[in-house]
């Protein structure tokens, strides 16, 4: 943590930072020191006393032994609140497979902890993109029943690496708007052989992970590598979804002006009430100091939008594709220019501190921040823990209900009365208790209806 | 424990900060000439302040920094002394290699101009600039002549509306990666750090109580939408407390009040959660970076953060570049004004006023904006 610019789980470089020194692992059983293993319990604790719906609803309704034995392998970003997850659902008796979602975002102290509390784990922190390979190829050798995953991770390469693994499955819960479209893909190609929840699309997850969550923490970690001033500055976000809501209503909060890109005019409109400016790339992007891509797609900022960026724009993404800022095309500008303009000056250069890169087209510097990667997780500590209590409340919750509800194969809903459970529950930990509507209070339509000839 | 950040590190960072820093260029490129000039840097040492004295020495002042996070500092934790001292020990090392001279006690820099001086600094200097308490000059001394920027409007601006706010409620978000959505905050003082705190509060949906001894700042809590109430009545409830150096003083007395579990955490550059308040906290654990808790005497653990001392310095990253720009470029303004012509008598002085509108019309020009022309 800290002088590096990331922090908690932003991959093997912060954790080593953050009082993990490079420790020798033995191959199952974690790192060798207890200081290492009092590091990740400490951070699964934190999480553990800002989680009320995690330690009373999901907790007790998931005790009821029905999780006893199943095996439930848990695939996110492998840090201390999906630590917590994996041990509420251990704790319930559920054998628990524990893989991180992204190879840079896995905590090695975390690691240790869960291991420690003798729950599987197949990932290592500081991995690449080949190694997590091999690391989920473990998990579906492990062969789970049930997978909470993450951008249908796991689940896919289930299905290509165990193809037996993959046809006993008996639900998998999903946790993100791309993996739910995964697997609206995979069932409408009759590949879906199994029940799937789309946690994405309960409401106590896509309302306050994706906007509030969102929001914060990726002006949190656009600030904490920029330090730059927020107040003033010019602030473009492009994609008006949940995400983009999100950021664009904290930074004008923060009295920044907010402009958004957005190509769907009923968002566009929304936008422009919110009292954002709104209109095209080429009219939004000159004089931003900030862009921050939430589009959910790809290439939102492309060769095309780098022409009209002004000198020393900070660019940042945070939508789940890291291709959002295409920086393969930036590079390849930054390098043309640098040809054009002889390559003595662009030698000269001052490095970036960590966390930027800087590229230089022409007179103009252009800094992208964590490589174009999910900034608030590469570059920061990701979502706060209260948000994430909700949403691991669905998570749990859900795999509760694939569990003992029998489904046909194919993609559903959390029932909203679970998806309201949480939220009341949520509430009351607040000491927030709701009245209840009286029956004289409703619409009274249905008389209308009944007064109508047909 | 941890692994020294290379140089190079310290270097890019420094770079980083001096790339977006066109009001103290501004200030320098008037700044009288230096060449030979004993000046010693005595504000938080983060990266813009390094940019600063690679600056200075470059046109021939004889240049020192003064550190403090390295010194010893019993109340410290090992965490926080660590990261705080891993950071700046960096900076320092990448400023030694650039021929800046870096101390941790006054005693060590050679006597001069002093830039964020505080009282006791003064004696035996040619003059300094100072931000925060008016000088107390010992009895029987010639009075140093200093230039008193705590009038400045721009600073006030700079520092307390906008930096410490931005500052000091990022880095409480960062250390405890938890909401402020729905909190119970408390901000003890609603000076301009107190109101900044409070505004960066509610813009993340916390819900923000000042307590205040003085009518006039709870009046102007009140009609900015804030609550305002006494320790007694508002601690109990409190989830966060921000404490400010100019606000009422959470001591041992209100301790009492304080509910378990409570964040307690100071945000302004001489903010501190009291002595009096941790001298009576028991069995102390760090329970994350930059988390110690305690107890108290009721039996109610509370939480301290980066062990009382400013947060935003927590990490050393310090204010946001574009404030700090304009922080330092006032006290380059105020050592000209010291400079030239040995006009300056012995004694405080306010910055000239032209020379704050000066700098905030660079501001104004970089931030894209015109000013109309008068008459």
């Amino acid at each position: 943590m800290g002088i590096d610019g990331t922090r908690d789980h932003a991959g093997g470089r912060a954790g080593d930072l953050a009082g993990n020194p490079t420790v020798e692992q033995s191959a199952n059983n974690g790192p060798d020191h207890q200081s290492v293993v009092d590091d990740g319990h400490a951070r699964i604790a934190w999480v553990r006393q800002f989680s009320p719906v995690m330690n009373g609803l999901v907790r007790d309704v998931v005790s009821d032994g029905s999780l006893k034995g199943k095996r439930i392998a848990v695939v996110v970003h492998l840090e201390a609140k999906t630590a917590y997850l994996a041990s509420v659902l251990a704790g319930a008796g559920a054998d628990v497979i524990v893989a991180g979602s992204n190879p840079y975002t896995t905590n090695g102290a975390v690691v240790a902890a869960l291991r420690d509390k003798g729950i599987r784990v197949v990932s290592e922190a500081g991995g690449t993109h080949v190694t997590w390979e091999e690391e989920l190829r473990k998990a579906a050798d492990l062969e789970p029943e049930y997978i909470i995953d993450d951008g249908a991770e796991l689940t896919m390469r289930v299905g290509i690496h165990r193809p037996d693994v993959f046809a006993r499955l008996k639900g998998v819960s999903e946790e993100t708007t791309t993996g739910t479209a995964r697997l609206y893909a995979l069932e409408a190609a009759g590949k879906l052989p199994f029940p799937a929840l789309t946690a994405n699309d309960a409401r106590c997850k896509h309302l306050f992970d994706n906007r509030y969550g969102t929001g914060q923490t990726t002006l949190q970690a656009v600030l904490r590598l920029s330090n730059r001033q927020i107040a003033g500055a010019q602030v473009v976000v492009l994609g008006y979804g949940y995400v983009g809501r999100g950021i664009a209503e904290y930074a004008l909060k923060l009295r920044a002006q907010v402009r958004v890109i957005e190509v769907d005019p009923v968002r566009a409109l929304e936008a422009h009430m919110d009292g954002h400016r709104v209109g095209t790339a080429a009219d939004l992007l000159p004089g931003a100091d900030f862009v921050i891509t939430a589009t959910g797609g790809m290439r939102a900022i492309g060769a095309p939008e780098f022409a009209h960026l002004s000198d020393n724009t900070v660019l940042a993404n945070a939508g789940h594709h890291d291709l959002e800022i295409d920086v393969v095309a930036l590079a390849g500008l930054a390098a043309s220019a640098n040809l054009a303009t002889s390559g003595a000056s662009a030698c000269a250069q001052p490095p970036a501190p960590p966390g930027i890169t800087t590229y230089r087209l022409g007179d103009r510097a252009l800094h992208v921040l964590s490589n174009g990667a999910l900034v608030n997780i590469a570059g920061g500590a990701g979502h706060p823990v209260e948000i994430m209590d909700l949403t691991f409340a669905v998570q749990g919750l859900g795999a509760h209900y694939l569990v003992n509800t029998p489904l046909a194969p194919g993609v559903h809903v959390l029932p909203k009365a679970v998806d309201d459970s949480i939220a009341a529950a949520k509430l009351l930990s607040m000491g927030i208790t709701l009245g209840v509507g009286r029956p004289e209070q409703a619409d009274d339509h249905g008389d209308i209806i009944s007064r109508i000839a047909t | 424990m941890s692994i020294p950040a290379p140089v190079d590190d310290a270097l890019a960072r420094i770079a980083w900060a001096a790339s977006s820093m066109p009001v103290l260029e501004h200030a320098l490129a008037g700044l009288c000439s230096v060449d030979g000039v004993a000046i010693t840097l005595a504000l938080p040492v983060e990266p813009k302040l390094a940019a600063l004295a690679l600056r200075l020495h470059a046109v021939g002042a004889e240049v020192a920094v003064l550190g403090r996070a390295t010194s010893t500092d019993a109340t410290l934790s090992e965490v926080a002394l660590t990261e705080a001292a891993l950071s700046e020990a960096t900076l320092f090392e990448a400023l030694r290699q650039a021929g800046v001279s870096v101390h941790t006690r006054l005693e060590e820099c050679a006597s001069g101009y002093i830039l964020g001086a505080t009282a006791e600094m003064l004696p035996g200097q040619k003059g300094a600039t100072m931000q925060g308490q008016p000088p107390v000059e010992p009895p029987g001394e010639p009075p140093v002549p200093v230039i008193d920027l705590s009038g400045s409007a721009l600073l006030a601006l700079a520092e307390d509306h906008i930096g410490i706010g931005q500052a000091s409620v990022m880095a409480f978000l960062d250390i405890t990666n938890l909401q402020l959505a729905g909190r119970r905050v408390v901000v003890c003082g609603y000076d301009g750090a107190g109101q900044s705190v409070a505004a960066h509060v509610a813009a993340f949906g916390g819900r923000v109580t000042v307590v205040e001894t003085d009518p006039l700042r709870a009046a102007q809590a009140l009609m900015a939408g804030f609550s305002v109430a006494a320790f007694a009545t508002v601690l109990p409830r409190a989830e966060v407390v921000f404490v400010t150096s100019n606000g009422p003083i959470l001591g041992a007395r209100q301790a009492p009040y304080l509910a378990d579990g409570t964040l307690l955490c100071a945000a302004g550059p001489d903010a501190a959660i009291s002595a009096d308040l941790l001298a009576c906290a028991r069995n102390r654990r760090d329970i994350r970076a930059f988390v110690t808790e305690f107890d108290l005497p009721n039996a109610q653990a509370v939480k301290v953060i980066a062990q009382g001392r400013p947060v935003h310095l927590a990490e050393g990253q310090g204010l946001p570049i574009e404030a700090s720009d304009i922080v330092l470029a006032l006290h380059i303004k105020g050592l000209d004004q010291l400079l030239r012509g040995g006009l300056v008598a012995g004694g405080p002085h306010g910055l000239a006023p032209e020379a704050e509108a000066e700098l905030a019309g660079v501001k104004v020009i970089a931030m894209g904006a015109r000013l109309e022309a008068k008459g």
